[in-house]
């Protein structure tokens, strides 16, 4: 399936859902799984609890709750979760109402939910219940955002070892010319991490990287980071979600260019643990014109050092803008001990804007915050990032990290990262800002 | 120097070198806490380290050393050891050059296949050597056979104050360049110090293409860490006699690369061509120097140290732990403070004084070369008292401390 498509018929559930998910009963109606809950699952819920494997990359929700037989074994769960709002997940304090993905329930959505499990969680006329929505992902490879005009996989499958814990690598992938024969602009490309175990952990995260043809690393170079690999596509993690652009913004893939994946997996070692995997991406080609080239990058630091023990530690990083850029998203992402991560912008007149604040980090939950419209910040603008860490032996028990040790950067979950990644388009000089909300459809 | 004499400057030499053990190559890495009785000055930049270790009684007034230290030292020719020099990098020494541990040893080879990663670059050790000479030292370095590497003269001139024992020093000067100084007596004399090699970037992680590293959850990697550290930060660092460390990491400058995409760290760092430092002499009264490129420098140290009435303490972050602190540059009316805060790993821009925990006064000069970019060394002085010096440009700030 297309794009569009699956796009027009996500825009009409979701419109239906904003009629339906008014969970309109009388006090002393009886709450049901087919009139009240499952609407309120189809609108916030079912994006990510699919069948296994189809989701988000194939790296996040375990169990699938698409029909009432799925749903009925995990309703006190569901229930447990909503009222303590771990699900659905969001962890943005501020700002509210600019992100696109923003996730979360109504009082009286959470409401419903308890009373109906409260009831013994009834089905209800379950004809009455609304269609689930047809399993696009399965139509198109498993990807979101329908089925790619490229698919470029990791140049052969790759084993992890029954013995092995924390295992790193990057893999590169030449785009050949059978594959891409001319230059394209990319509107969205979609990671595939490409192992999903249930109950297990596989893929920890994949970052891909673009080389265009002729690159050459210098070693002399003192650059380092992500980017140090070429251009930087950004990273997927449990919880991270398909970038699909706004109209206009696109990136460059130029033919035999090279396709790196920086994979990570994570597993304790055992009998019968390992598995093969093949990561890809998945590229939708932009129809129409691109006004605005897209770039990710992270601000951060690789030169911290957190004490053993140690309870709110802060690390920062800053970076000032050296054009005027549009932001498209953030993705702060750490490991195990990080409890909160903050992006504030200091204008060039001094005045101060929170551009982020996630006073409960969870690495379980590696969310990009997408804007609705993309944010403009002049020339000038200094961002901030702050984290917070959390290396005490009540955390680490619930986390299962040792809190005696030093703790400094490393790739490993065990170690640590301070990474505020954006997703962003610098503005050359005279060039007009997008006014208009963007269209989340493709040509 | 009588013949006599030169034969148990060198017997001397030898015993002093099977002490401090080890072969000439295959050290561990410098950073690591030694408790050998000798005082080291410690020099990472790049993701390089030269460590110069040396006895900390080498007394001016000793009787073998008094031919180099005289006014005529060509009238008593003389031959001392003064330390050695441990280096992870390639390494120019005035005119000589010193190689470092092979690039290639550090990246495993294969493709394909998972290969657990090294302890990170050894170090090759050299013998330090002053000769007396018509016109003042000359350097000589020996290598792990006792053969010479490279001579060259040192011009030496008159040291304020002068200093009873030998001081040595290796401070930096630029992204790549060092100095080496040595002060001994009435006299003091410096060299160049370069890597020459290319700045290490984390290798370590990128083992080659389609090549993984498998780790345990529970593997030491403490080496990596530390490498990772220094391809981010340079460090000074000062190393007691028992083994006690104390150490200045500040941002690396790094250098503005062909390639900008999706570079997080390009261009950044503290030179004298950036925004931070045109801002520096307009700092207003009672204001901290904001570092808008750069993390704020960390001090370590494992010995509380006291800087004139400031003490600063270890375990300011959690009991037990080295003392950690951010050390902040402050204007306060015609002079400048150092402020030390509770925040070690904040960046130059988020100062917050809420943990603040001392504050002193600075020394400042401002007719030093101008070009150099923002550094922090700790100069030792003797074998328990230092000098920590903040380089930036044509200036410098001083402050002089004692270890407990």
């Amino acid at each position: 399936m297309k794009l569009q498509p699956r796009i027009s018929a996500l825009a009409a559930v979701v419109v239906g859902m904003m009629v339906m998910t008014q969970p309109g009963y009388a006090a002393d109606e009886k709450v049901t799984y087919s009139d009240h809950v499952a609407p309120i699952l189809q609108a916030n819920c079912m994006s990510c609890h699919k069948p296994a494997g189809k989701n988000i990359g194939s790296l996040v929700a375990p169990m699938s709750l698409t029909t009432y037989d799925e749903t009925r074994p995990w309703a006190r769960a569901i229930a447990r979760k909503v009222k303590a709002r771990e699900m659905p997940p969001w962890f943005a304090e501020a700002p509210k109402g600019v992100f696109s993905n923003e996730r979360g329930l109504t009082d009286k959505e959470i409401e419903t939910i308890v009373k109906w499990v409260d009831a013994g969680a009834p089905a209800g006329n379950l004809s009455k219940a609304p269609v689930v929505p047809r399993d696009t992902e399965a139509e198109s490879g498993g990807y979101s955002l329908g089925t790619p005009d490229l698919i470029v996989k990791m140049p052969q499958p790759y084993f992890v070892t029954d013995d092995a814990q924390d295992v790193q690598g990057t893999f590169h992938t030449k785009i050949t010319d059978d594959m891409l024969p001319q230059d394209v602009l990319v509107r969205a490309w979609e990671f595939r991490a490409g192992t999903y175990v249930a109950g297990k952990d596989t893929v920890h995260h994949m970052c891909g990287g673009l080389r265009p043809p002729g690159f050459v690393e210098n070693p002399a170079d003192d650059a380092e980071g992500e980017g140090a690999a070429g251009l930087s596509m950004g990273c997927i993690a449990g919880g991270a979600e398909p970038a699909l652009l706004p109209e206009g913004f696109g990136m460059e893939l130029k033919k035999g260019s090279t396709i790196t994946f920086n994979m990570h997996y994570y597993k304790q070692a055992g009998a019968g643990t390992g598995y093969w995997n093949q990561a890809e991406v998945g590229f939708y080609f932009a129809k129409g014109p691109v006004k605005y080239k897209v770039h990710s990058k992270s601000i951060g630091t690789t030169g911290f050092e957190i004490p053993p023990h140690k309870v709110n530690y802060r690390i920062g990083a800053a970076e000032t803008l050296k054009k005027d850029t549009l932001y498209l998203a953030y993705w702060p992402h750490a490991h195990l001990r990080a409890t909160a991560a903050r992006y504030t912008a200091t204008y060039p007149d001094g005045r101060k804007e929170v551009l982020l604040d996630v006073p409960r980090y969870d690495q379980g939950w590696q969310v990009t915050y997408k804007y609705k419209q993309p944010k403009l910040l002049p020339k000038g603008t200094r961002i901030d990032v702050e984290m917070l860490f959390d290396n005490s032996a009540d955390r680490g028990a619930k986390r299962g990290f040792n809190p005696n040790l030093t703790i400094r950067n490393g790739p490993r979950t065990q170690d640590e990262m301070m990474l505020g990644f954006v997703s962003y388009a610098e503005l050359e000089p005279g060039q007009e800002v997008p006014t208009q909300q963007p269209q989340q459809q493709r040509d | 120097m009588p013949a006599q004499h030169r034969l148990q400057t060198l017997v001397a030499s030898v015993f002093l070198l099977i002490l401090v053990g080890g072969v000439a190559t295959g050290q561990a890495p410098p950073g690591q806490t030694k408790n050998d009785g000798l005082l080291r000055s410690e020099l990472s930049l790049g993701g390089r380290t030269a460590a110069l270790a040396y006895a900390p009684d080498l007394q001016a007034s000793d009787a073998v050393h008094k031919g180099l230290l005289s006014a005529t030292t060509g009238s008593a020719p003389a031959r001392v050891r003064v330390g050695q020099l441990d280096t992870t990098g390639s390494l120019r020494v005035g005119s000589i050059d010193l190689a470092g541990p092979s690039q290639q040893a550090q990246r495993p080879a294969g493709t394909q296949s998972t290969v657990a990663p090294g302890p990170g670059p050894a170090a090759v050790r050299y013998d330090l050597w002053l000769e007396g000479a018509n016109n003042g030292w000359q350097l000589q370095v020996t290598g792990a056979d006792k053969g010479v590497v490279g001579q060259m003269p040192l011009s030496r001139r008159a040291a304020a104050p002068a200093s009873p024992y030998l001081v040595a020093a290796l401070i930096p000067e630029d992204s790549t360049v060092g100095r080496l100084l040595l002060q001994w007596g009435d006299y003091q004399a410096t060299a160049d110090v370069l890597f020459t090699d290319p700045s290490r970037r984390r290798t370590e992680e990128n083992p080659g293409v389609n090549v993984t590293i498998n780790r345990r959850h529970d593997e030491d990697t403490s080496v990596l860490s530390r490498a990772r550290l220094l391809a981010q930060r340079n460090e000074t660092a000062m190393v007691l006699p028992k083994g006690s460390r104390m150490s200045v990491s500040f941002q690396r400058t790094f250098t503005r690369s062909s390639r900008t995409d999706g570079n997080p760290n390009t261009g950044r760092g503290l030179g004298v061509d950036g925004p931070d430092f045109a801002r520096l002499m307009q700092t207003p009264d009672g204001a901290i120097v904001m570092l808008t490129e750069s993390s704020v420098p960390r001090l370590r140290t494992e010995v509380p140290l006291r800087f004139g009435n400031a003490s600063i303490a270890t375990g300011n972050q959690v009991a037990g732990f080295p003392g950690s602190y951010g050390v902040w540059l402050k204007k306060v009316g015609a002079g400048w403070r150092l402020v030390f805060n509770n925040e070690p790993d904040a960046w130059g821009s988020q100062h917050d004084p809420k943990f603040d925990a001392a504050e002193i006064e600075l020394s400042h000069s401002d007719g030093h070369a101008a070009a150099r970019p923002f550094a922090v060394a700790i100069v030792p002085s003797g074998a328990a008292r230092g000098r920590l010096v903040i380089i930036w440009g044509a200036h410098e700030w001083t402050a002089d401390f004692v270890a407990s």
